[in-house]
């Protein structure tokens, strides 16, 4: 009887935890949504005057791009190498337009 | 002989920026040199020309663009050319731009200087950036500018405004991300690393254009001088140069210049009399200090030419 209850008791714990754990993770992927999101959004405003779009002024951009350069690269090397690099590369920053 | 140099008081900041406006040919240059040799006995001063025409080589006879060159003990006088500064300002990053995206060196990163090159408004980004860095300079107690074309101008003096709008709003963006990064990290257990560069960055560069900014609009930090002719086409120059110190940056010149006042007897011969008149009776009326330099029958070509042409000055308003 002890041990039925014990047993239980446990799996109602582990349970809770699953469900813990479930409700972070869903939580954690909401944020990484918003995350993603205003990463792209960040990284075309000041990528996009170096293609042509005016979302700010160039040397803004290039006084920026320094500090970006990680970023930069993992894009990069996500975009596809074709004849327009830097439009795969806008391409490639996805998100829900 | 007046005093140059009280007519532009407060000048106590450290270095004392005198940017000297009007429409090309009212005599610009002219001015510049008058008022920076005048400042020279006071301190270290440097003269520095945007005048596409360089004009001040010519003067100085001095052949090198670019360089500082000494004039006499604290006079020192520097040409620039805009698009050479915008070709190195890009060129600077150029090497930046095909080390981030090594596929465009072999596709069109040479396409993208160019276009940097020559897009709108990299000129006013250019004297912009020339211009931050000369209220940092310590060398110099005194630097007078002989500024390029007025639209260039103007629109410079518009920039750190709009740029600070820019960099507010990526700010925001910016310090969301992070925080999410932050936020994100803890939940999952991992480490977390709070130091973000682009963000360091983001809040220098508020710093430096506020600096601006704040310095372009304090008078003892920044001195406007507009130069003009009995003229139609300058005194309209004139009137949107003080519209927009008034409206934009809240600030009025320190001193008006009504240069090439030709003398009464030759205005009459030369049928110019009344409009002249009408003209100084116009610039008389404005509000602020004001001189006046008369038309002289050899156009001024040298230093010492120039130097003259102060003897010749009158006070229309005084301090
Ligand atoms: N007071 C003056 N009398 C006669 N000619 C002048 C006078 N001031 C300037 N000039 C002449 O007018 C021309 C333009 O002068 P400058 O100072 O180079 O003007 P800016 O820099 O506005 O183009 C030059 O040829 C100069 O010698
Ligand atoms: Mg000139």
């Amino acid at each position: 009887m002890f041990k039925v209850l014990k047993k239980i008791l446990r799996e109602f714990v582990s349970f809770v935890k699953g469900v813990n754990q479930a409700i972070i993770e869903d939580s954690v992927s909401a944020l990484e949504l918003e995350h993603n999101e205003l990463e792209a959004a960040f990284l075309t405003m000041v990528l996009g005057p170096l293609v042509g779009v005016a979302t700010l002024s160039p040397i803004l951009s290039l006084e920026l791009l320094e500090a970006l350069k990680n970023e930069v690269k993992v894009l990069e090397s996500r975009a596809v190498r074709g004849e327009d690099v830097l439009g795969d590369l806008m391409a490639s920053l996805g998100g829900e337009w | 002989m007046i005093n140059l140099v009280d007519l532009l008081k407060p000048i106590e900041g450290a270095p004392h920026v005198v940017m000297v406006l009007g429409k090309g040919g009212v005599g610009k240059t002219s001015t510049s040199i008058l008022i920076s040799s005048e400042l020279s006995r006071l301190g270290k001063t440097l003269l520095v020309s945007f005048d596409p025409a360089k004009h001040i080589l010519k003067y100085l006879s001095i052949s090198r663009p670019a360089e500082v060159i000494k004039v006499s003990d604290d006079f020192f006088v520097s040409q620039l050319d805009i698009e050479v500064s915008a070709k190195e300002l890009t060129s600077k990053y150029s090497s930046l731009i095909s080390d981030l995206f090594p596929s465009l060196s072999v596709l069109n990163l040479e396409d993208i200087t160019k276009a940097l090159k020559y897009a709108p408004g990299v000129e006013e980004e250019v004297f912009l950036n020339w211009l931050s860095s000369a209220y940092e300079n310590k060398n110099f107690r005194f630097i007078v500018i002989d500024t390029p074309p007025t639209g260039i101008s103007l629109r410079t003096l518009m920039l750190p405004k709009l740029y600070l709008l820019w960099l507010e709003k990526l700010i925001n963006i910016r310090e969301r991300i992070v925080s999410l990064r932050y936020v994100i990290a803890k939940t999952l257990g991992r480490e977390v690393k709070v130091s973000d560069p682009a963000l360091i960055k983001l809040y220098e560069m508020r710093e430096k254009y506020g600096r601006v900014k704040e310095a372009l609009t304090d008078p003892s930090r920044t001195s406007f001088v507009v130069v003009t002719n009995p003229e139609p086409l300058p005194m309209y120059e004139l009137r949107e140069v003080l519209k927009f110190l008034g409206e934009e940056l809240s600030t009025s010149p320190k001193l008006l210049v009504m240069n090439k006042v030709l003398p009464e007897d030759i205005a009459v011969r030369l049928g110019a009399h009344e409009e002249q008149k009408a003209i100084i009776e116009e610039f008389t009326s404005l509000p602020g200090r004001s001189i006046m330099i008369p038309y002289v029958s050899n156009p001024p070509s040298k230093l010492e030419d120039i130097l003259r042409l102060r003897e010749a000055v009158t006070v229309v308003k005084g301090a």
